[in-house]
């Protein structure tokens, strides 16, 4: 019998805000896959989910509604194995998809997974779809050993997995105070309900890196002045009152902590550009945009942030808020700040490192976060072994953000493939 | 392979025109046919989830609501009959309680609200909790000449802009609307006040309120008159 079995289990400090979050046409749902060599076998892949869940139970689970909080409860039921369909990301609700809160879809050569981030952050999705390729691939004959990105199913799921990491190491003294203001959104016309603009470019990450370096700064420092530069340019464009261009960067806190933890980890830093100031030109931006990313990298203050962000949950009178009320709080907050208080998000996983085996099998990874409900431009950005994928997700029709970003890429010199769900 | 000519990326094999730009692809190594039969990064089916109705969350919200107008009201009934047994007053409170479970609560319950029965469900239980206070405290007169009237005005106000609201209209000129209403309703009130004896200073108070909010009113039929307003208003208050 498999030890640390559970029942149930508490929401991390990131995963309480999305319920509240969640609307009838809107989730905060985001896309992992992994596109093989081979055609899937939709058999075989139900096959590997049921393993990999046993050993990643903090996917195997239903959400169910406490008095006080959320909570996870273990899910009797089976998960589900769907045919791909072209408008990833929609929203979850939580009595549909057998209770469970992912759904696996498959299509010729890809298999991919929508993760509500309830769940996990970026870290967590791409072990648990690294796990489930690799285990796909033993089924199907091959042999692929594991690593930190690929989890032996044989295993017992580790009690570290399964921690709140927040409540854990959040313990400064200091509370940080963001300061957000209302910043600019490219906005333009909204696509159907239900539905959203995906596209992806597909790249070498050696040609990146090689630009990345000849700047002095790293890809994601690259990425975030590109797509600050785009906005900044186009608001001067629309010549309106010109309002801060802010992007949103995820930062994976497992590099800060010694955290083990396949739940949420990660925290969001801000990184802005005031074109009040005055004109900026590529290079400032895209030093400006290091030197903040580079000032907020800080474990100490990334602490005082963790700490700021459970100031709310440790309240002992809005910990004693029924449920509805506290669901409906987050609602309101989420209506006035969050996008409001955002132009861009740009979620970098980084360098994922696959099994030797396993690079012949696969040819490129999968990543969306979902369209939002005013962000022009959401971003992702992973790679394994030389190939980067960036992917849009945005509410809009129109591609203008995407054109002039990947444009910018090729006269730098790299050769871009773009895919896209619109015709 | 196929490569836009004018942004310069490669495209999907199964592409048929760039997604940045939406310039035709056209390759001259591959047959239409071979274009159509290569596998598209993303399935065609479009899944729309079902449609998920308004009612299912606020279910709980209303049974706390319910809850919390029934308790007083039992509670009252109860110390009328046992401790203060002078006179049926705890009938003001069950109607009262009564009418603003109507009022508040009965619009979410029902799966489709039909306005025209909250209306007259709404107008009712007003003139039936205005009779209990009058019966209670024995002044007949004052219902008939006072509280019903104002019940009638007031009634006829909201029939009169449901009326109105039947078509489509602009946010702004609902809400202008709203004000407009209001301030015949109040204007009537006043009127209906001094003419009853009620209020000696009634119909000048009810002119006040009415000037004040036909101003309001006034206001923001500008603002709809506005096209740089309205389409200020549109992109700000944009959900």
């Amino acid at each position: 019998m498999r030890k640390n079995t559970f029942e149930w289990f508490r929401l991390d400090n990131a995963a309480k805000i999305f319920p509240g979050q969640n609307s009838r046409t809107w989730s905060n749902v985001f896309r992992f896959g992994v596109e093989l060599k081979e055609e899937v076998d939709p058999e075989i892949l139900e096959k590997a989910l049921e393993r990999t869940l046993k050993r990643i139970p903090s996917f195997n689970v239903r959400m169910r509604n406490g008095f006080f909080w959320h909570y996870f409860e273990k899910n009797p039921n089976k998960p589900l194995v769907c045919p791909d369909i072209n408008n990833p990301c929609y929203r979850i609700n939580f009595k549909e998809n057998n209770g469970f809160l992912f759904r696996t879809y498959y299509h010729g050569r890809r298999i991919c997974v929508d993760v509500y981030h309830a769940l996990c952050d970026g870290y967590g999705a791409v072990i648990f779809v690294s796990t489930l390729a690799a285990e796909y691939l033993r089924l199907k004959g091959h042999s692929i050993s594991c690593n930190e990105f690929v989890l032996d199913v044989n295993e017992d799921p580790k009690p570290e997995e399964l921690e709140d990491s927040y409540s854990k190491y959040a313990s400064s003294k200091v509370k940080f105070d963001r300061g957000d203001k209302w910043a600019y959104h490219a906005k333009g016309t909204k696509v159907e309900r239900h539905r959203g603009n995906y596209m992806t470019g597909v790249m070498s990450f050696s040609q990146i890196h090689k630009i990345a370096k000849s700047y002095g700064v790293t890809v994601t420092e690259l990425f975030t002045a590109l797509l600050v530069d785009i906005h900044y340019h186009k608001q001067l464009r629309e010549k309106k009152k010109q309002k801060e261009i802010s992007v949103q960067v995820p930062v994976n806190l497992r590099k800060a902590f010694p955290s083990k933890t396949l739940r949420n980890f990660v925290l969001c830093l801000v990184v802005r550009i005031n074109p009040n100031l005055g004109e900026y030109t590529f290079e400032e931006i895209l030093r400006s945009v290091s030197l903040q990313l580079r000032l907020a990298n800080d474990p100490k203050l990334i602490n005082s942030l963790m700490t700021d962000n459970l100031k709310i949950e440790r309240n002992p009178v809005a910990r004693l808020l029924p449920l509805p009320i506290k669901d409906l709080g987050v609602a309101i907050t989420f209506l006035i700040t969050a996008e409001q208080k955002t132009s861009i998000l740009l979620s970098n996983v980084g360098l994922v490192k696959l099994p030797e085996e396993m690079y012949e099998h696969v040819e490129k990874y999968i990543f969306y976060t979902g369209a939002g409900k005013l962000n022009g431009a959401r971003c992702s950005v992973m790679s394994t072994g030389d190939t980067l994928i960036f992917g849009f997700s945005s509410c809009y029709e129109e591609t203008d953000i995407q054109r002039e970003f990947f444009t910018r890429l090729v006269k730098m010199g790299v050769h871009v493939k773009i895919e896209s769900n619109r015709d | 392979m196929s490569y836009c000519v004018n942004c310069g990326v490669e495209l999907d094999a199964s592409a048929r025109k760039c997604v940045l730009c939406g310039t035709a692809v056209y390759n001259p190594n591959k047959s239409g046919q071979e274009q159509k039969e290569a596998l598209q990064p993303f399935s065609d089916h479009v899944h729309l989830p079902e449609e998920l109705s308004p009612y299912g969350r606020k279910k709980l919200i209303l049974a706390i609501v319910t809850t919390v107008m029934t308790i007083p009201a039992l509670v009252c009934v109860l110390l009328n009959l046992t401790f203060f047994k002078e006179s049926p007053w705890s009938l003001g409170v069950v109607s009262g309680a009564l009418f603003a479970w109507s009022a508040f609560v009965l619009p979410f319950v029902t799966k489709k609200p039909r306005p025209y029965v909250i209306w007259a469900a709404d107008s009712l239980l007003a003139c039936l909790n205005a009779l209990t206070f009058v019966w209670i405290y024995g002044d007949m007169k004052l219902f008939i000449q006072c509280l019903l009237p104002i019940i009638a005005s007031c009634s006829v106000c909201v029939l009169g802009y449901m009326l109105w609201y039947k078509k489509k209209r602009h946010i702004i000129l609902k809400i202008a609307f709203v004000f407009l209403f209001l301030s015949v309703a109040l204007l009537s009130v006043g009127i209906i006040l001094n003419v009853s004896e009620v209020f000696v200073y009634g119909t000048e108070i009810g002119i006040i309120c009415f000037v004040s909010l036909l101003a309001v009113a006034g206001f923001f039929f500008y603002c709809y008159s506005s096209k740089t307003i309205r389409k200020w208003a549109s992109k700000r208050f944009f959900l």
